[in-house]
This record gives C-alpha cells, sequence and structure tokens, in this order.
C-alpha cells in the first residue's frame, strides 16, 4: 500500500467509526511493520482531529453542550468531569488546539506572565 | 528608586499582563534523537517559531512536514517521547538592554561570566530578520578605525560595511578582529564611540576564556558584548549564535548607535548548519552543505547597514572570519562569503611564517567601499603604498634570479624593504591615526631609505614620539582630517629628519 492509500483508509475509518472484523483482518495481514506503525500514526491523528473533548468542573447545563456541537458539526463530543484539576470554568482539546477557559488555567497563565515581567 | 516609583512600575507592569483565555497550538513528541525533535500535531507552527516543551525547554521549528513539525532543541534540558509541545506566536530572539555591555552571554541571553543578569527594561529582538532596504541606507562615509597601519592605509573599512577576515589557521585573523575592538577605546578624530559585539563560534572554551581576558585588561569589555557558542555546545546554539549577535547589533544600531560585530568563525557556523541539516534530512548539496547555505550568510551580513539619518543614522559594521584549508580561497563556504562581503583581508601564513604580521597579502585583499571612509590624510599619504608594495613584490621574485640590478629598481627593492617592515606591527598595540599617518608618510617620503631596515620599526616609534611631543602642531593639522598641504608635508619631513638625525 502507498503512504497515501494508508492515510486515507485511517481517515476513512475514523469517519465511519467503526472497524469490523473484516477490515481488522485485512489490515492485519496485508500492512508490514512499518506500514502498520504509519496507520497507527494516521489512525491516531485522524481520530485527535474528529474528536472534541471537553473536560470541564461542576455540572454543565444542557444549553453549553448544545452550543459546543453548534461549535463542532459532525465531530465526536467527549465530555469529562474534573472538578479538581480545572475549579471551575471548560478547557476545550480539538485536533491539535486547546482552548482554556478554566480558573486553573487563567491564573497558571496569570503566573507566568507575572514572572516573566517582573 | 522611591517606593511609589517601585509600586508604580511594579502596578504597570501587573496591568500589562494578559489574562484572557488563548488558542494553544500543541503536539506531542514523537522521536528525539541529535538535538532534533519530531513531534506530530503543531500544525499552527511556522518556520522559525519558538516552540516550548513542558518542562519548559525550549526549541526551534526547523522543518515543516505533511504530517510532522522537526525541532531543533536550543536548551540541554531533557525531552522525552510523548511530551507535549506548544507553539508561542514568537519568532526566536533575544532581549536586549545597556545592561548586556560588558558581559559574557550564550546566544539565548544567559549570562555565563557568573554574574546575575536580569533584564527588565529590554526589548525582544528576533534573531532573523529582512535587511533594511535601500532607502533606509545611506552609502558608507566614515571610517571605523583598526589601529593596525596596514589595514587603515590600504584596506580601510567603513562604519557600515562587511569586511572578511580571511586566511588558514593560526595566521592572526582573531588578533585583527580583537586589535580592531580595543582600538575602539581611543574614538580616533572625534569618531562617534563604537559599541562591539564578539560572537565565537565552536570556539574552543580557554580561546575564549583568553580573549575576555585580554579585552578586560586592555579596558575594552566596557563596551563590548561576547555572544559565545562553543565547539560544546549543541549544533543549534551555534547555528544560532550569529544571529543572536547581530540582533543585539540591530538594537543599539536602531538607537542610532554605530556597532561592530565580529563572526568569529562563520565556517564553523557552517559546519554547524550543515550538521543540523543533515539531522533534519534536507537534502545534500556540494560538500554536504545544504541548498540554502548561501542565503544562510547572505542574509545575515546583509544586515550590515549604515542607516540614513532619517533612520537615526546608527551603523552595523560586520566583519566576519573565514578559516580556509590549504590557502585555498576557491572552496565552497569562502568564495560564497567572498562574494557577499564588501571586501577581504587576506592573510597567509607563510608571510606569517616569514615574521610579516599582520600577514597580510596585499594583492588579494581589497576594501570595495572602505576607500570612501579613509580619512584625507590617510588617502592622500598612503595611495601609493599599495602600488610601491606590488612593485616590490613582483621585483623580488626576478631579483633572486640576477645580480645585475639598476639603481631605479634596486632602489623600488629597498623602498619595498622598508614599506614591508614599517606595516609590521605587534598585536594588541593598534596606532592611532597621527602615529599611522607619520609612521606611513616617513616610509613614503623616501625619509626610511637611508635606515637600516632591522632598525626601521624602532626608529620609526622614536619619529612618532618626537613630533608628537615637540611638533603639536603637526599632530593638530593631521587630526582635523583634511587633505594635508605642501607646508605641513615638507614641514612634517624636516621633523623626521630632525629625530632621525638624532637617533641614527
Amino acid at each position: 500500500m502507498t503512504k497515501e492509500q494508508i492515510k486515507k483508509l485511517a481517515y476513512l475509518i475514523t469517519l465511519q467509526g467503526d472497524v469490523s472484523e473484516d477490515v481488522s483482518k485485512w489490515i492485519l495481514a496485508n500492512l508490514s511493520k512499518p506500514d502498520m506503525k504509519l496507520f497507527i500514526r494516521h489512525l491516531n491523528n485522524a481520530l485527535r482531529h474528529s474528536t472534541v473533548t471537553a473536560k470541564y468542573a461542576g455540572v454543565m447545563p444542557e444549553s453549553s453542550k448544545m452550543k459546543l456541537y453548534e461549535m463542532f458539526p459532525g465531530k465526536k463530543i467527549v465530555f469529562t468531569r474534573q472538578d479538581d484539576e480545572i475549579g471551575a470554568g471548560i478547557k476545550i482539546n480539538f485536533g491539535d488546539y486547546t482552548l482554556d477557559y478554566t480558573v486553573s488555567g487563567i491564573v497558571k497563565k496569570i503566573m507566568k506572565d507575572i514572572r516573566e515581567n517582573l | 528608586m522611591k517606593p511609589e516609583e517601585l509600586i508604580k512600575q511594579i502596578e504597570d507592569k501587573l496591568n500589562s499582563v494578559n489574562s484572557s483565555p488563548e488558542l494553544e497550538n500543541f503536539g506531542i513528541v514523537d522521536t528525539v534523537g541529535d538535538g532534533i525533535v519530531r513531534a506530530n500535531g503543531l500544525s499552527g507552527a511556522g518556520y522559525g517559531e519558538e516552540v516550548e516543551f513542558e518542562n519548559k525547554a525550549k526549541g526551534l521549528v526547523l522543518n515543516l512536514d505533511e504530517d510532522a513539525v522537526y525541532i531543533v532543541l536550543l536548551s540541554e534540558i531533557e525531552v522525552t517521547r510523548g511530551m507535549k509541545v506548544t507553539t508561542t506566536g514568537k519568532i526566536l530572539g533575544i532581549n536586549v538592554s545597556e545592561k548586556l555591555l560588558g558581559r559574557v552571554i550564550d546566544p539565548m541571553g544567559l549570562p555565563l561570566d557568573e554574574k546575575e543578569l536580569k533584564i527588565n527594561d529590554g526589548k525582544l529582538y528576533p534573531f532573523e530578520k529582512i535587511a533594511p532596504g535601500i532607502i533606509e541606507r545611506s552609502p558608507v562615509d566614515s571610517p571605523i578605525k583598526t589601529g593596525i597601519k596596514a589595514i587603515d592605509a590600504m584596506i580601510p573599512i567603513g562604519r557600515g560595511q562587511r569586511e572578511l577576515i580571511i586566511g588558514d589557521r593560526n595566521t592572526g585573523k582573531t588578533a585583527i578582529a580583537i586589535d580592531t575592538i580595543i582600538n575602539q577605546k581611543k574614538q580616533d578624530l572625534g569618531l562617534k564611540k563604537v559599541i562591539c559585539i564578539y560572537c565565537a563560534i565552536g570556539q574552543k572554551r580557554s580561546n575564549i576564556a583568553r580573549i575576555v581576558a585580554k579585552l578586560k585588561e586592555e579596558g575594552a569589555l566596557d563596551y563590548t558584548i561576547v555572544v559565545s557558542a562553543t565547539a560544546s555546545d549543541t549544533a543549534s546554539l551555534q547555528y544560532v549564535a550569529p544571529f543572536a549577535a547581530c540582533a543585539i547589533g540591530e538594537y543599539f544600531a536602531d538607537k542610532g548607535e554605530d556597532v561592530l560585530v565580529v563572526y568569529d568563525d562563520l565556517t564553523k557556523h557552517a559546519w554547524a548548519y550543515r550538521q543540523l541539516s543533515l539531522l533534519l534530512r534536507k537534502p545534500a548539496g556540494r560538500e554536504a552543505y545544504p541548498g540554502d547555505i548561501f542565503y544562510l550568510h547572505s542574509r545575515l551580513l546583509e544586515r550590515a547597514v549604515r542607516l540614513s539619518d532619517k533612520n537615526g543614522g546608527g551603523t552595523l559594521t560586520a566583519l566576519p572570519i573565514i578559516e580556509t584549508q590549504g590557502n585555498d580561497m576557491s572552496a565552497y563556504i569562502p568564495t560564497n562569503v567572498i562574494s557577499i562581503t564588501d571586501g577581504q583581508i587576506y592573510l597567509e601564513a607563510d608571510l606569517f611564517n616569514a615574521g610579516i604580521r599582520p600577514a597580510l597579502n596585499v594583492g588579494l585583499s581589497v576594501s570595495r567601499v572602505g576607500g570612501a571612509a579613509q580619512t584625507k590624510p590617510m588617502k592622500q599619504l598612503a595611495g601609493p603604498v599599495r602600488l610601491e608594495l606590488s612593485q616590490f613584490r613582483e621585483l623580488q621574485s626576478f631579483a633572486q634570479f640576477g645580480s645585475d640590478l639598476d639603481d631605479d629598481t634596486l632602489k623600488k627593492l629597498l623602498r619595498g624593504r622598508i614599506l614591508t617592515e614599517i606595516l609590521k606591527q605587534p598585536q594588541y598595540q593598534p596606532y592611532d591615526e597621527v602615529s599611522e599617518v607619520i609612521a606611513i608618510y616617513s616610509a613614503t617620503s623616501g625619509c626610511m631609505d637611508d635606515v637600516p631596515v632591522e632598525r626601521v620599526l624602532e626608529i620609526e616609534s622614536k619619529i612618532i614620539d618626537f613630533i608628537k611631543t615637540n611638533y603639536k602642531d603637526i599632530v593638530i593639522k593631521i587630526s582635523e582630517n583634511k587633505k594635508l598641504d605642501e607646508n605641513t608635508l615638507s614641514e612634517l619631513k624636516k621633523r623626521i629628519e630632525e629625530c632621525k638625525k638624532t637617533v641614527i
């Protein structure tokens, strides 16, 4: 398989959201070790880009969840409650970007800026 | 400082702190090896951008692939696989202020002289910057005095010029640069002070320590900044070192100051870049250097500038050094840098071994723009030196074959020997303008023709002392930077003869 084909396969599997037994067997039987490594890397990337992780503290209102679904249409959104780490607010990871709206994140940023400026 | 002022200062800084959330672009370290990190993600990273790892290690993005980003590590903090790395949105740069003067730092601005360095009022200057355009520049018109007779007379360097110092190892390349730095203490002819930056790339720590000690001893460290990336530092630090030195120079030049930057040496800089490029899997070209090796040095040296008065009038003079192998000037890197610079000072091992120091090859050395910046008395008197020396070298090779030479040839040979002798100069003893003019004139006027060659330097120093002590009016006339009239020249000749009678 060419590199392009491996990349496309990983992308399509992610889009499908599921891997059938036949496809899994075919991949295990036909991909060499370096190709498999490449496939897993692309699969990882594709999963990261198709999944949005929202970490929040306390109770998250349904309206906020709906807003996130509107912001990321067609993406799988995983909600995780992490009161200790976040304090308050929400931290959204999508692809290789992070949007930090948490109290702990803002405090950390202010502390960093103070250290750099003073 | 009053308490109110301190509180106000802290308040201002705290007000400038940005607390709004920002979009952070991150990646995950995939592989680490030989100071090169391959990271997945970082889709928003740009070429030359500074990135930060989760353990505060810093890196520089030098290659962008379809699926990965290649980062060059700039600190020796350990980076491991799976670590998070984030973009900073900043082009790599250095925090510069006047506090750097007199200090020895690494290319990232960290002190190496075991003294604290905290720059609060500094300005961040990027390592990579597009050189000033044509409109922002003015022609080179004032000299940077090296204090070396041979150079100031025959290969004058102007402020804002790029003059290459090239030669084999141990021919005195660094000595010329250090002498030039030391000579800036004099502020000859009422010229503006010069801030000097000595950038050591891939050198031994002992060498740098010796240079720093010498600068300190001569009182030159007060106006000098030493940027050091030694042979034991990573290739990435050696690669960014000249850019850091240039960025520091630009800070002062933008403030209207005159700056001299010595890049010692760009051969090792090219080696460091070659090492990085091969590790980054860039296609290798001639001598395994990457294709953009010319652009690497041209974009660095193009930043040497004489800014127009409208833009502050600052200057940045560059003295790059190149080490040749076996006098081969036609190698890849030497020819590249020769074509980029505005002239070269070529030092020859044979001349050095023959005791001619500085071991300057007059025929191959040239200054393309310095002539316009040369002082008037020097230009007037040093004109015939190059011609007479060239004639001497030619005749000398013929004279080896026969003994029957006519008077004219013998005279030319004698004059050549005296000129060669008078242009010799010990290290760390730069001459001021007046001494240089008197020394050169004493040889070109023929006053030294009856002096035994081995006593030329001794007599020369006595003549200089004699005129400086007893004939201040001549000294003032030379210092005025005007063309010397016939009367002054005949007076000078008379005084040289007068002194000679007492010492021979």
